[in-house]
């Protein structure tokens, strides 16, 4: 482990700005919107990205100082998917990145209306339970949208409560089994 | 329970491979996403 390390060099954000994408045009679709009145912008999308990546390495740089203290770096066995997600949804859900033309929805469409003001936080929910955590969406994703979207938390809070969730949730299936090498040094169950 | 060591907050990701592994290791079902999509509709 070298402190410092880049762990969303420009090919992987690359990979997670079209996930994230794929996550708000399934939502977009899911909801009737039509993909003309939504918007996403590649240049607040890549910011949010540059931001996650910075915020990476001054974690990994800060966990490995304080493992050095106590027992040498070798001893740092890497960052959480739960910090990894919470670091990403937090960014992802901060930046002016998705918008919706919300004039050129039917008035009446209050569901349409009333879910396009919540759409990028959904999008980064769903994005790092299907992309990073692999859990399905249970009872604490409408608690967590309602603090993402209209009060406080920060992305090392949301890494804590990505652990726990990683931990005790229930997965979904995958490609490869996360019981597996090498998915499972990332996803540990409670025992 | 011991919540430090049954939550593991410190465990597996250490290079940009192991974050493409994650990500590329695609979901094989299609969860419900409507209760949460419910929800959202709900508050202003």
């Amino acid at each position: 482990m070298i402190p410092g390390q880049d762990l969303l060099p420009p090919e992987v954000q690359d990979d997670l700005a079209v996930l994230f994408c794929d996550a708000v045009s399934c939502i977009a679709e899911e909801n009737g919107l039509p993909d003309e009145v939504v918007d996403v912008s590649s240049n607040e999308l890549a910011l949010a990205l540059s931001e996650a990546r910075k915020d990476l390495v001054i974690m990994l740089t800060r966990r490995v100082a304080l493992t050095s203290k106590s027992g040498g770096p070798e001893k740092f066995n890497g960052l959480s998917i739960g910090k990894l997600a919470g670091i990403l949804v937090f960014r992802l859900s901060r930046y002016r990145i998705v918008h919706v033309n919300t004039s050129a929805i039917k008035p009446t469409n209050a569901r349409a209306l009333k879910l396009s003001s919540k759409i990028q936080e959904l999008a980064a929910l769903r994005f790092a339970s299907e992309t990073i955590l692999k859990v399905r969406p249970l009872v604490w994703h409408p608690e967590l949208l309602y603090v993402l979207s209209r009060r406080h938390i920060n992305q090392e809070m949301l890494g804590v409560t990505f652990d726990v969730i990683a931990t005790y949730c229930p997965n979904l299936t995958t490609t490869s089994p996360l019981d597996k090498p090498p998915f499972d040094k990332f996803y540990k169950r409670a025992s | 329970m011991s919540a430090s060591s049954e939550v593991h907050v410190n465990s597996g990701v250490c290079t940009a491979e192991d974050v493409s592994a994650i990500i590329n290791n695609k979901i094989t079902e299609k969860p419900d996403w409507e209760p949460l999509y419910q929800y959202a509709v709900e508050f202003d």
